[in-house]
């Protein structure tokens, strides 16, 4: 039972933070610590949760997940955080992976595609969904310096057209691990370089 | 008798017959009677009494020049020059005007000259006698009998080899001819004088001083032959033409304009007539005894004699004749009537010598002791001729060509007016009665204001009585109050007579009144209109219908003007004399009025000559500037009238000063101007002769002025000019600056439009913005909202398909219609956000939104899906959100319906662009494809046919069964290379 993945749930919304809770809490490796309906019940007792990865609604009452997101990352430095939430604007996304998300879901995905989202993260890797990765790329193609290489370019590509890592790692003839690594190196560059140029040109030319 | 056989022996039988006849004349006209002479002299402003020399100017103006000075002479005032104005001696013997208007004087120290005011020397020598202007305009003088022209400023003296040149003269024509004594005279052709007539032997001898060419027949020339007479040469045969015994010396020689010869003597001058008549004039008569120097006639037929050390004297003419004796009698008395009886006898009553009658020859005194030596207050003719007397305290008598009857008895008060009225009855009246006598009866109508003084039959019942206090009528032997003209009450009338339409009365100090019985209308004359005075004591009208009213200052002339409906007053007579009232009667061809001193007798017709007309010129013209001073002008305008003088528009205070001469009458000269540009008309007639004005517009304009004397016009001279206006007033400014102003107040009102405009928008812009904001931030929250419930459901249903068995098909299926409808819900908000977003306006991004929600659709399914041409350029191409909406929507149910029917593992949708520039996208999947004809595809495709409508594109669709299926859809987006 030690490794189970703990996981902590930030969700406001009653239903779906106890459906979430049932779904996961099924997954054999995961146990869903705690879930708290607002960052503010959460942050007390957060630390000594300790959790492997945080699920993190953003539109919640008093400090949203945006807000609470570099708090979290001081906080709990090695816990992985999955931003989970019904909008997906630009303008969230990058906020939310520049402030050191390591994932961006919407919450119409299904709970197999969570389930494998939280995975991915505790293994280090991002979870990228396909409108996250567009997103991204959409941002970086109106900018001659990306911070990405071609390689990640490539990759982030695929997924925005839809690939999955399988699909990408046979289109490119590497294999998924390598996918998986450079998906994280992309994420890392965007919470590294979060206060790049690079990132804060992008960011302002879509945020207008 | 002894001079008659004297002059026979002498000369032809000819000359004989004339001599006679002139003889007898000769002895006739020594009746004293005054003719008129005026004279002016020291007293009038003469330098110096003895005038040597008369000229008459280009302006008409005389020059006089005496031993004291040179004088010009306008017919009224007199203006000298002397030593003390710079002429070199006051002995001015000769005077001539050049052709630029300048005055030499030719004296005894040679030439002066005179321009513009101011005198300069020409010739400082000796003494010049003679000046004279040849045709050409060279001025040729006598200096010591030799003859010299002025050639500029210098003497010029013509090569007569020392003959002597008595005198120069120009004949009628201009030419100039010299008479050289002893031998003939030249005449001047061109530059030379040639011999044109050598004088008779007989007059070789003579001492010639004067010749004189006849006005009006060419080669008749009158010789003055100094102590011998008058000789005519005539076609080279000379001939005596008038000597008098009585004269010693001759002395000057002048023609009228009428042809009469007049000779100046050393007592007094003649005139000798062209029928013989000759009339000595000399201090008896109105001249002078004295000797006469020269003797001229000027433009306008008035002679001028000059007589020493009394001046000149102007010849008045024998329009009228004045008698203070006749007959050897004395009549200088004041005269109270004047009548003429059955015999056409002269009855003439005085105020204090009693009556006097005249039968043609002799002057009579009516010795009668009724009349004699007693006052007569007034004689008067009725129809049947009988001679009417009113003698102070004497009553009335009535004289019927043989004897004198009393008619009535003395009374309290004197008769002083008598008038026959239309029935035949008398009236005559004293002051405060009236009485009427007819057929024997007298009767006595009293009741009228003031004291009467005259008395006019009207009409059959009234008679109109003119009295101290106006007029009143009295009509049927009574005084009726009713009948009043206004204009004359409180006027004193002095006499009543109708004239045509009009009753005209005379006043004392009213002038005339006349008032027109017609039409009721009243016009008055007083001095102003030209008579000699508001005093007008009789009235009466000549044969030719003219008015005469003796004044209290002389004898006026009125004719009627039909076409002014009034009347022109004359003033022919500068005779000032008082006439008496009543005192006035129209005989023969004359007109006598009696007056304070005796009678007067006008001559109805005066000659028929052609009247000479005054003469006016400008003098000068003074522009004044406004504001400075040193801009004033002053115009001397030297005849130059039609030139228009451009002045400043400050320059607009003009006064005009101009001279009117008429040397005939110069009293009577009035002045008529006009303005053109201002003035209508001319001004009614004044004595002015500076007029000014002052702030006159910008414009054009002429001043335009005549004289008028006598009813004579004179010429008319004008000055033109231009003020032109300043800048700021001329229309072109004007108008500009209009325009500008139409601009100016557009243009405030344009900006103000424009700018409330752009507030407007701007405002609209905001506003808009705003509500973007506010539907992003609506639908985000609806989409959140709507979001986390799908998301609720989402959730749920994937715990329920946990609980149930999966052996439980049907329900396990109806677990996945429910997350997928409520996915599909989902992603519907999700659109509905995207479509209102700003910026998915353009081709790119709708293209991008469909290749994501293929990708989306397809992932996980097995289907390859791909979209190709989409390229970032089409981000400017910018449509509008119906497109938006209808495209996306378009292609969710095509991609939808291939998912769930085709069956297909490859989708590919391309965006290409046509020939044409537009936008082309095609669908083409493997599947199975299917029957294009069945109907349950039917709907859908009718759908995507209706939006394909809105969007204005065309829809294609190919399918072969087994093959796949093609869908082309055509747009019209233009593609800009």
């Amino acid at each position: 039972m030690n490794q189970n993945l703990r996981i902590v749930l930030i969700e406001d919304d009653d239903i779906i933070r106890m459906g979430y809770q049932s779904l996961l809490t099924d997954v054999p490796e995961f146990s869903v610590i705690n879930a708290y309906g607002s960052y503010d019940l959460a942050k007390k007792q957060l630390e000594a949760d300790q959790p492997d990865v945080i699920l993190l609604d953003i539109q919640m009452p008093g400090t949203s997940g945006l807000q609470a997101l570099p708090f979290i990352k001081k906080a709990l430095p090695n816990a992985h955080i999955i931003i989970l939430t019904v909008f997906d604007s630009p303008e969230l996304v990058f906020e939310a992976l520049t402030m050191g998300a390591g994932g961006y879901l919407t919450k119409n995905s299904s709970a197999a595609k969570i389930i494998d989202a939280v995975r991915e993260v505790s293994t280090g890797g991002g979870a990228m969904s396909t409108n996250v990765a567009r997103i991204v790329m959409h941002s970086f193609q109106k900018n001659l310096d990306s911070p990405l290489t071609k390689r990640e370019t490539e990759i982030l590509e695929r997924i925005a057209n839809g690939l999955t890592k399988s699909q990408i790692a046979n289109d490119l003839f590497i294999d998924q691990e390598t996918v998986r690594s450079h998906v994280k190196n992309i994420y890392i560059k965007l919470d590294v370089n979060s206060k790049s140029d690079a990132i804060k040109t992008a960011k302002e030319r879509r945020f207008i | 008798m002894l001079i008659l056989y004297y002059m026979c022996s002498k000369l032809s039988i000819i000359k004989v017959s004339f001599i006679i006849s002139f003889i007898l004349l000769f002895s006739l006209k020594l009746s004293a009677q005054s003719y008129n002479f005026t004279n002016y002299s020291l007293k009038d402003g003469l330098p110096q009494s003895q005038v040597m020399v008369i000229y008459q100017a280009k302006d008409r103006t005389l020059w006089l020049g005496t031993f004291g000075g040179v004088s010009n002479f306008d017919g009224r005032e007199f203006t000298s020059y002397s030593k003390a104005d710079g002429l070199s001696s006051n002995s001015v013997n000769s005077i001539v005007e050049d052709n630029e208007g300048r005055m030499l004087f030719g004296t005894e120290r040679g030439i002066n000259m005179l321009k513009k005011g101011k005198i300069s020397t020409l010739y400082l020598g000796q003494v010049v006698t003679h000046l004279l202007k040849d045709k050409k305009g060279v001025v040729w003088g006598l200096t010591e009998h030799q003859l010299f022209k002025v050639v500029k400023g210098k003497l010029v003296f013509y090569p007569f080899k020392n003959k002597k040149i008595s005198t120069i003269k120009a004949d009628r024509h201009g030419d100039l001819f010299a008479l050289m004594s002893g031998e003939g005279i030249y005449k001047l052709n061109g530059d030379k004088w040639q011999l044109n007539q050598a004088l008779p032997h007989e007059m070789q001898a003579l001492a010639i001083r004067e010749i004189l060419f006849d006005k009006q027949a060419d080669n008749k020339i009158y010789l003055l032959a100094y102590q011998k007479g008058i000789y005519l040469l005539q076609n080279g045969v000379s001939k005596l033409f008038f000597q008098n015994p009585d004269i010693d010396t001759y002395y000057s020689l002048e023609q009228d304009s009428k042809g009469n010869m007049w000779v100046g003597s050393e007592r007094g001058a003649y005139l000798i007539s062209k029928d013989g008549t000759i009339i000595k004039f000399n201090g008896e008569n109105g001249l002078s005894d004295n000797q006469v120097d020269k003797i001229f006639s000027d433009a306008e037929n008035n002679i001028w004699i000059s007589c020493f050390s009394d001046g000149i004297y102007k010849y008045e003419g024998d329009a009228f004749i004045r008698y203070n004796t006749f007959k050897g009698q004395n009549v200088a008395y004041p005269i109270s009537g004047i009548a003429a009886d059955k015999n056409d006898r002269l009855w003439i009553g005085t105020y204090n010598r009693g009556l006097f009658k005249y039968d043609g020859n002799q002057l009579e005194n009516i010795n009668l002791p009724d009349f004699m030596g007693k006052k007569i207050y007034f004689v008067y003719a009725d129809k049947a001729k009988n001679v009417w007397i009113s003698v102070y305290n004497n009553g009335v008598w009535k004289y019927n060509g043989k004897q004198f009857i009393q008619v009535l008895k003395p009374d309290r008060y004197e008769n002083s007016s008598i008038v026959e009225d239309l029935e035949g009855g008398i009236w005559i009246n004293g002051p405060i009665a009236s009485t009427y006598l007819k057929d024997g009866k007298t009767q006595k109508i009293t009741g009228f204001d003031g004291y009467s003084s005259c008395i006019f039959p009207l009409s059959k019942d009234s008679i109109l009585l003119g009295t101290s206090k106006g007029l009143t009528l009295i009509r049927n032997k009574k005084a009726d109050p009713s009948f009043k003209i206004k204009q004359l009450d409180n006027v004193y009338v002095l006499s009543i007579i109708k004239h045509g339409d009009n009753l005209v009365f005379a006043t004392l100090g009213d002038g005339i009144v006349t008032w027109n019985v017609k039409t009721k209308a009243i016009k008055r004359y007083v001095v102003a209109n030209g008579l000699n005075s508001n005093d007008i004591y009789s009235l009466a009208i000549d044969y030719r219908n003219q008015l005469w009213v003796g004044t209290g200052r002389g004898i006026n002339k009125l004719t009627f003007n039909k076409a002014e409906n009034g009347y022109t007053v004359f003033r022919d007579h500068p005779l000032i004399v008082e006439c008496n009232q009543n005192a006035i009667l129209p005989y023969k061809n004359s007109i006598l009025v009696g007056t304070i001193t005796g009678l007067v007798r006008c001559k109805v017709l005066t000659s028929l000559e052609a009247k000479k007309n005054p003469f006016i010129h400008i003098q000068e013209v003074g522009i004044y500037h406004k504001n400075d001073r040193s801009k004033d002008l002053s115009l001397d305008l030297n005849g130059r009238g039609d030139k228009f003088y451009k002045l400043n528009y400050s320059q607009n205070h003009i006064s005009i000063s101009f001279k009117g001469v008429y040397l005939t009458n110069p009293e009577s000269v009035l002045y008529r101007y006009k303005l053109v540009g201002a003035d209508n008309d001319f001004s009614k007639p004044v004595p002015n002769t500076e007029i000014e004005y002052s702030a006159i517009r910008p414009g054009s304009y002429t001043f335009q002025v005549y004289a008028i004397a006598n009813g004579q016009q004179s010429n008319i001279e004008q000055f033109s000019f231009t003020i032109v206006p300043p800048f700021y007033d001329t229309i072109w400014f004007k108008v500009m600056a209009f325009l500008v102003m139409i601009f100016l107040i557009w243009l405030i009102f344009y900006l103000i439009f424009k700018t409330r405009e752009r507030k407007k928008f701007q405002l609209e812009k905001l506003k808009l913005k705003e509500q973007e904001k506010i539907r992003k931030q609506t639908a985000e929250d609806f989409h959140d909202d709507i979001g986390n419930k799908l998301t609720r459901i989402n959730v749920l249903s994937e715990i329920l398909d946990k609980k149930v068995d999966g052996a439980e098909k049907e329900q396990k299926e109806l677990i996945k219609m429910i997350r997928e409808n409520a996915s599909l819900l989902y992603t519907g908000t999700k659109d509905i956000l995207w479509a209102l977003d700003p910026h998915s306006d353009n081709l790119f991004e709708i293209l991008v939104h469909i290749k994501n929600f293929g990708i989306d659709l397809f992932q996980n399914t097995g289907v390859e899906f791909k979209m190709e041409g989409v390229l970032s350029e089409y981000q400017k191409l910018h449509l509008s959100m119906e497109f938006n909406r209808n495209l996306t929507l378009i292609f969710k149910e095509m991609l939808n319906n291939v998912l769930k029917h085709a069956n297909a593992s490859q989708v590919l949708i391309m965006v290409i662009e046509t020939d044409h520039n537009t936008i082309n996208i095609l669908t083409t999947d493997d599947g199975d494809g299917f029957d294009l004809g069945s109907v349950e595809r039917g709907r859908g495709l009718n759908n995507i046919q209706t939006r394909c409508k809105r969007i204005k594109s065309t829809f294609e669709i190919s399918s072969i069964k087994g093959k796949g299926t093609t869908t082309t859809i055509s747009t019209r987006i233009p593609v800009t290379k």
